[in-house]
């Protein structure tokens, strides 16, 4: 069995960054990416203005930027690493739940540069942290 | 309503969009780059949408509606992450499409509920 083929069972893959895997992504997928940001943020900026901004801030975490993720690399990578994908970003919405009550918390209590740092390192705490805990678990259980 | 005050709302749905793209843009550049697949995931829940349009929100709008939005975003996550619990299995037999949309509307159900259960702060 090649390594290729056994590629797909990834939690037992070393975490690293990968400058060039940048090369393989095409543009056009990348400019994919950057339209469902601008169209979800648009969205959220619309809903916003017509109905206030706490209904606005829901939007904020619609899932599409993922659907678009999920479906570039179902095409190109197979729908196995897609999963693997689906799979990991639940530990992103833990990270994201925190990433909102802070800001929520702090918004008007603490400079903007301060609530927005201490928010972003939330979602890394929890989000990077509850992935790094399931991998450890992983291994420890079995 | 003036022109102007319509030439304001536009520009500011415009900066929203544009910010928003960008750090799309920036966390998917960090997803791409990342191995294993599942901590790309991790990455596709980022806060990129969040980030680009409280900082537009706080600069043209203040900091109260960042809070309000912030308020807000908690019901969104809240669904978001019931949205990742059950798409991967929907991916199994109904494949990455078909189980993304339905994850939509799960989301969309449990954001309303969300929303009108959290309490405002």
């Amino acid at each position: 069995m090649d390594d290729e083929s056994k590629a797909p069972d990834e939690d037992d893959e070393r975490i690293r960054l990968v400058p060039r895997e940048l090369a393989r992504t095409r543009p056009k997928d990348l400019v994919i990416r950057f339209l469902f940001g601008a169209g979800v943020s648009a969205l959220a900026g619309v809903v916003s203005l017509a109905a206030g901004p706490a209904l606005g801030g829901v939007f904020l975490a619609f899932p599409a930027i993922l659907l678009a993720s999920l479906t570039l690399v179902a095409r190109r990578e197979g729908p196995r690493l897609a999963y693997a994908e689906a799979r990991g970003s639940v530990f992103g919405t833990l990270g994201l739940i925190g990433f909102a009550v802070v800001v929520a918390a702090t918004a008007v209590h603490w400079p903007v540069w301060a609530a927005l740092t201490a928010a972003v390192a939330t979602w890394a705490v929890f989000g990077l942290g509850s992935y790094l805990l399931s991998r450890v678990a992983a291994r420890t259980g079995g | 309503m003036t022109g102007g005050s319509v030439a304001r709302l536009i520009v500011e749905v415009a900066l929203k969009a544009l910010a928003g793209g960008l750090f799309v843009l920036g966390f998917a550049v960090l997803a791409e780059m990342m191995t294993p697949k599942r901590l790309a995931g991790v990455f596709s829940a980022g806060p990129s949408v969040a980030l680009g349009s409280l900082l537009v929100t706080v600069a043209l709008t203040g900091q109260a509606d960042m809070r309000a939005a912030a308020d807000g975003m908690r019901a969104g996550a809240a669904a978001f992450f019931v949205y990742c619990l059950v798409v991967p299995p929907l991916m199994k037999t109904w494949g990455v499409w078909r189980a993304a949309l339905t994850g939509l509307a799960v989301w969309g159900a449990t954001a309303a509920a969300a929303f009108l259960l959290l309490p405002q702060s």
